[in-house]
């Protein structure tokens, strides 16, 4: 499939290129559910390279990816559901990844399910694990810290996980 | 499509070189809220808000108060559950456009939430039982764009109905459920309903009382539904009416109400069918009984009913709406609709089945006295049948019981 001859490259085809500097030729049909590629064809700038500056390789691959198993032409919904949940089951950093690009892109479909995705780790875990999974560092001061406690005085009773799966 | 090779390594060995502070963080903090408002009220307060302080900023922001669901907080008491939904409704600062509360709601704490909240939309509302009756009349008056109103286990007064349609001209959905019945055969809310909320789109009356009047009153007075759910409404004329299928045509897109008899709210199920094997059903009539009265109480699931029972109820209904209504409703009902004790009385006359034509009535009563394996008693058929048909009929019977062919 891949090679397109420069000749119809034009018409039907989009070149994407990453961060990283690779280039992807992409049908552009499955491009255009990127409402930021869609724009750009419209306004007549997809005849060169379309240069992806916010997203590297290894995430321009996976929406790419997405984007091939969720265009009108492939697939029956048994097998995007598949996909979707073996998708979301990439590394957090991965999906963080895609989510930014997918925000960057503007494609809200693998958005919403990326964002479903990460709050699906949030689920049930301490502060502590939180920080962890996400590599965020505490940046409260000691007094924001005590007002937030007090600030949640009931008395849930639910276990909250510490590990970090 | 890939032209320079995988680029794949490339992108791995970038990030291993890369161990500094993710930028996620720099993500919008719009995307943020789209991430964490899909978490629960307690993993909001409990989690999200003590990571840092962007995310606490992100929690913080009344946008993230819209929706507020506080039907799960079985692990809170209800003092505990009160102060949360002061806390929460303030958050809001007004946002506040769908609520769920439960048990520990009173009519000082509903007015609360009603003072700030003038952009309410959706007001859900459980297990009161009849302690926030009265406080509903004023409630719903300061909610001029409320929408939907659900209310489970909770009591609403007549007035309380006729406060609704006067201060929430957007009203679409309505809901009033129980699993139990109060009282037998009453109309009050069915006809105050049908007199008051006329936008109606949506209407959901689980256990209610109303008869075939109450139903026919909505069916009039709420031209615009769309959906009906009368699941666990068991008065017999009701369910007559229903099963009959003579109000097909108005309600055309409430049968799916027949078909999901699977489906239940949670614990429901359980709660009947404890009650309704303590309960005496009447033992199946084994003659036909002359009055449609069968006392069914306290009321089971009705779609699983015994056979026996559903066979019963189905024997009253005219053997050409058995054909063409009853026994497609379910898979119980269709199992009931092969029952002899169901084809004893065949009728086919045909001032009921004027649009029918000789033919079909010919196969309707062919398949009447096969389902009727020596138990037809009665048959009557007028302006058609054929030779042929008698002696179907006739080779079936001529030495059974059967004693009135007209």
């Amino acid at each position: 499939m891949a090679e397109a001859s420069s000749s119809i490259t034009e018409k039907f085809f989009l070149t994407l290129k990453s961060s990283d500097g690779d280039e992807f030729v992409l049908e552009e049909s499955i491009a255009i559910q990127s409402i930021t590629i869609k724009n750009m064809v419209e306004d007549g700038c997809s005849s060169s390279v379309i240069p992806l500056s916010k997203v590297d390789t290894e995430t321009l691959i996976k929406v790419i990816e997405y984007m091939k198993m969720h265009s009108s032409t492939s697939s029956n919904e048994e097998e995007i559901e598949n996909f979707d949940k073996k998708f979301v089951s990439n590394s957090i950093n991965t999906i963080l990844n895609i989510l930014e690009a997918a925000n960057f892109l503007d494609i809200n479909n693998l958005l919403e399910l990326c964002a479903e995705a990460v709050a699906n780790r949030i689920k049930n875990k301490t502060p502590e694990a939180v920080r962890k999974i996400f590599n965020i560092t505490s940046d409260f001061t000691p007094e924001e810290e005590a007002e937030i406690r007090n600030e949640t005085p009931w008395a849930f009773e639910g276990n909250l996980d510490h590990s970090l799966d | 499509m890939n032209r320079k090779g995988k680029g794949k390594g490339k992108g791995k060995k970038k990030k291993a070189s890369m161990v500094k502070r993710p930028p996620w963080l720099e993500l919008p903090e719009d995307i943020w809220g789209n991430i964490l408002h899909r978490l629960g009220l307690k993993e909001i307060l409990l989690i999200a808000q003590k990571v840092c302080s962007m995310w606490r900023r992100v929690c913080m922001d009344p946008s993230m108060w819209r929706v507020i669901d506080m039907s799960n907080c079985r692990d809170l008491d209800c003092i505990g559950s009160q102060e949360l939904c002061r806390h929460v409704v303030d958050r809001s600062q007004g946002e506040l456009v769908d609520f769920s509360m439960e048990y520990f709601v009173t009519n000082e704490l509903l007015a609360y939430v009603v003072e700030r909240s003038g952009k309410l939309k959706r007001l859900s509302i459980a297990f009161c039982n009849d302690r926030v009756c009265e406080g509903l009349i004023e409630v719903v008056q300061k909610l001029p764009m409320l929408e939907e109103l659900s209310l489970t286990h909770t009591d609403i007064t007549i007035e309380g109905i006729e406060a609704l349609g006067r201060s929430c001209p957007r009203l679409k959905s309505f809901e009033l459920n129980s699993i139990y019945c109060k009282e037998d055969g009453k109309d009050d809310e069915a006809l105050a309903i049908a007199k008051n909320l006329p936008t109606l789109h949506h209407l959901r009356l689980i256990g209610n009382s109303m008869t075939k009047e109450g139903l026919q009153a909505i069916l009039d007075g709420c031209p615009n539904l769309v959906s009906l759910d009368l699941r666990l409404c068991y008065d017999l004329t009701l369910l007559i009416a229903l099963i009959s299928g003579r109000f097909s045509r108005q309600i055309k897109h409430v049968k799916n109400w027949l078909n999901c008899g699977g489906v239940w709210p949670r614990g429901v199920k359980q709660k009947m069918l404890k009650a309704s094997s303590s309960s005496s059903l009447p033992p199946p009539s084994s003659s036909l009984p002359s009055s449609p009265s069968l006392p069914l109480s306290p009321p089971p699931p009705w779609v699983e009913l015994p056979l026996d029972i559903t066979a019963n109820i189905l024997q009253r209904l005219r053997t050409i709406e058995i054909l063409e209504n009853a026994q497609r409703v379910c898979t119980s009902w269709w199992k009931a609709s092969h029952d002899p004790t169901v084809w004893r009385v065949v009728d086919l006359r045909n001032d009921d089945v004027d649009a029918k034509t000789p033919r079909m009535l010919e196969n309707m009563c062919r398949i009447a006295v096969h389902r009727s394996p020596g138990q037809l008693l009665k048959i009557n058929i007028e302006n058609f049948g054929s030779r042929d048909l008698l002696n179907y009929i006739a080779e079936r019977y001529n030495r059974s019981s059967l004693n009135q062919l007209i």
